[in-house]
């Protein structure tokens, strides 16, 4: 079974393909701005390169995915990048704070890039053609940061300091990395996804543990924090001096498209 | 012979032909190649820094995406000169590093200047990378071959950052009042720097007949000032309709160049030598920066 155009969808369908997509793109938005920290500032003149191509890629999945729920709903990509309130974005925390420190920044950046791969690729084969296309060319740019997540991993797992900071780092955000596959409570729509939240995050663990554990790390014995998360739009202080950053020229309406 | 030699040297690069880096080339030759090609490199990833705010502010996605490329392509800039000027044989690209942010190796004037608003945004990208591009344009018949040859990549990629500044340019010019004087305000703050980003007057730079003479630089300060006014600064500015900050700008025919209230040179050398508005924030942004990781990069082995 296949959905060719958005009118072939029934109403639950929709909305349900439309959260998922929208907290996909709000994901790289955030994941987007937020490696832009780094640009200027890497560690080496090599990984200022990567790292804000990476930054690059981020911005332009979340441009698409937001022209995609634009598809959906009575909005352009561009108010739903820059017009919406704090608590109407849909993206993980563990994206959220500013990414200060390196082994911190290559944790999330690694967890978040297997998460955004395993949801892709359900969403992928979930019924929705239109997307197909757009999904593939994503994953293919995906495949590229999830190389340069597990190299820096192996790297500073091989060094003292550097295991010390990443178990720190696993540490601190392990419950956030488990929640990118909380969904406002409830399992999505039948269809919206090729595989159901509960199934993608078995995904995850089965693919992130056994690459922690290799680098001599201790995965923290946690579930998902039981309290509301991100995609339920309940964010952090972080979220919000973000996105106040993000439209300061857009709220002057300067260079804005008509 | 020992004397000879960089005599007949001198003579196959004032011919135009380039030298490679296995050649046996005069030391005074290779001193001279590193501190330009060390100020390019540096020039490079200083000038990040005035532009990165904008990634996160940039006031669309589509501009953000941009501008984040461009920003990208400056470091990758950077990462090539280095390598470049490494295989002088001179300096290690961490001794550079050091110089650099130990304020000891000089970059472009220019980036010490604040990039305060979204003109200045639009403004750097067409204008200041439209200089570079007559600079390094001209650089690409330079007689070090690794650094000609760089630099053919880096102008392709300028040619971008261009086109997504006058882009920029484009959209304010055509925009509400605000965004016109918006533009405007930038053009007045950055027209003295952005004619001195060629460096300084013909008859007061130290270094330039030295790199004449080595065929490192193929034009001089003020052919090259000359030439921008004419073919890009002049027609922008005035297609754009925005207001030349100069009453006395003016093309002297007989003279066949274009004449204009003489910049403020003290201010250029004060500037160069640390006492501009951005020159500590520069510094010590890359400081820290390169402090805080020293154990990424250990950890990593790369030094």
């Amino acid at each position: 079974m296949s959905i060719q155009t958005p009118d072939d969808a029934d109403e639950p369908f929709t909305t349900a393909l439309e959260a998922a997509l929208l907290a996909a793109a709000d994901d790289d938005h955030v994941m987007g701005n937020r490696l832009c920290d780094w640009t200027g500032v890497a560690p080496t003149v090599e990984e200022d390169v990567a790292i804000s191509n990476v930054a690059q890629d981020e911005l332009g999945h979340a441009e698409h995915l937001y022209a995609e729920v634009a598809k959906l709903r009575d909005a352009t990509a561009q108010e739903l990048a820059y017009e919406r309130e704090p608590e109407a974005y849909r993206n993980a925390r563990l994206l959220e704070a500013p990414f200060e420190e390196w082994a911190d920044t290559i944790v999330r950046h690694y967890c978040y890039d297997v998460a955004d791969s395993i949801r892709l690729e359900a969403l992928a084969n979930g019924e929705y053609e239109p997307i197909t296309g757009l999904l593939e060319k994503i994953l293919a740019e995906e495949a590229y940061h999830l190389e340069h997540g597990e190299v820096w991993i192996e790297t500073l797992a091989n060094d003292e300091e550097g295991q010390a900071r990443l178990q720190a780092a696993l540490e601190a955000n392990w419950a956030d990395a488990l929640a990118v596959f909380e969904f406002d409570g409830d399992e999505p729509v039948e269809g919206v996804y090729g595989s159901s939240l509960a199934e993608q995050r078995e995904a995850f663990i089965d693919e992130v543990v056994p690459t922690f554990e290799a680098a001599g790390l201790a995965v923290p014995e946690l579930e998902a924090p039981a309290e509301a998360s991100g995609r339920e739009g309940v964010h952090t202080a972080d979220l919000e001096d973000l996105l106040a950053e993000t439209r300061t020229v857009y709220e002057q309406g300067v260079d804005v498209d008509a | 012979m020992s004397v000879t030699a960089p005599q007949s040297f001198e003579d196959r690069v004032q011919r135009g032909e380039q030298v490679e880096p296995t050649e046996d080339l005069p030391l005074e030759y290779r001193e001279a190649a590193q501190r330009m090609i060390q100020f390019h490199a540096n020039s490079e990833i200083v000038g990040t820094l005035p532009e990165r705010r904008w990634i996160k502010q940039a006031p669309t996605m589509r501009r953000k995406r941009a501008i984040s490329a461009k920003v990208q392509d400056e470091a990758g800039h950077a990462q090539v000169l280095y390598r470049v000027a490494e295989t002088l044989g001179l300096n290690s690209r961490d001794e550079m590093v050091e110089e650099l942010i130990e304020g000891e190796a000089k970059y472009a004037n220019v980036f010490n200047y604040e990039a305060k608003t979204w003109g200045d945004a639009g403004y750097i990208a067409c204008f200041i990378d439209g200089a570079a591009m007559f600079r390094q344009g001209s650089l690409t018949a330079s007689s070090y071959a690794p650094y000609a040859r760089g630099l053919r990549k880096i102008c392709y990629e300028e040619s971008f950052h261009v086109k997504h500044g006058e882009d920029i340019i484009r959209s304010l010019a055509t925009g509400s009042k605000a965004e016109q004087e918006l533009l405007q305000d930038a053009v007045d703050r950055w027209w003295e720097p952005t004619l001195q980003f060629f460096g300084p007057r013909d008859a007061d730079s130290t270094h330039q007949d030295e790199l004449m003479r080595w065929g490192l630089k193929v034009k001089t300060n003020d052919e090259l000032r000359q030439e921008f006014l004419e073919e890009f600064y002049v027609p922008k500015l005035e297609r754009y309709g925005i207001e030349i900050p100069d009453d006395d700008l003016h093309y002297d025919e007989e003279a066949g160049r274009w004449e204009y209230t003489p910049l403020d040179w003290d201010r250029f050398f004060e500037v160069s030598r640390g006492d501009g508005p951005m020159n500590d924030e520069r510094l010590s942004v890359r400081r820290e920066a390169y402090e805080d990781n020293a154990w990424v990069r250990r950890a990593a082995g790369v030094n």
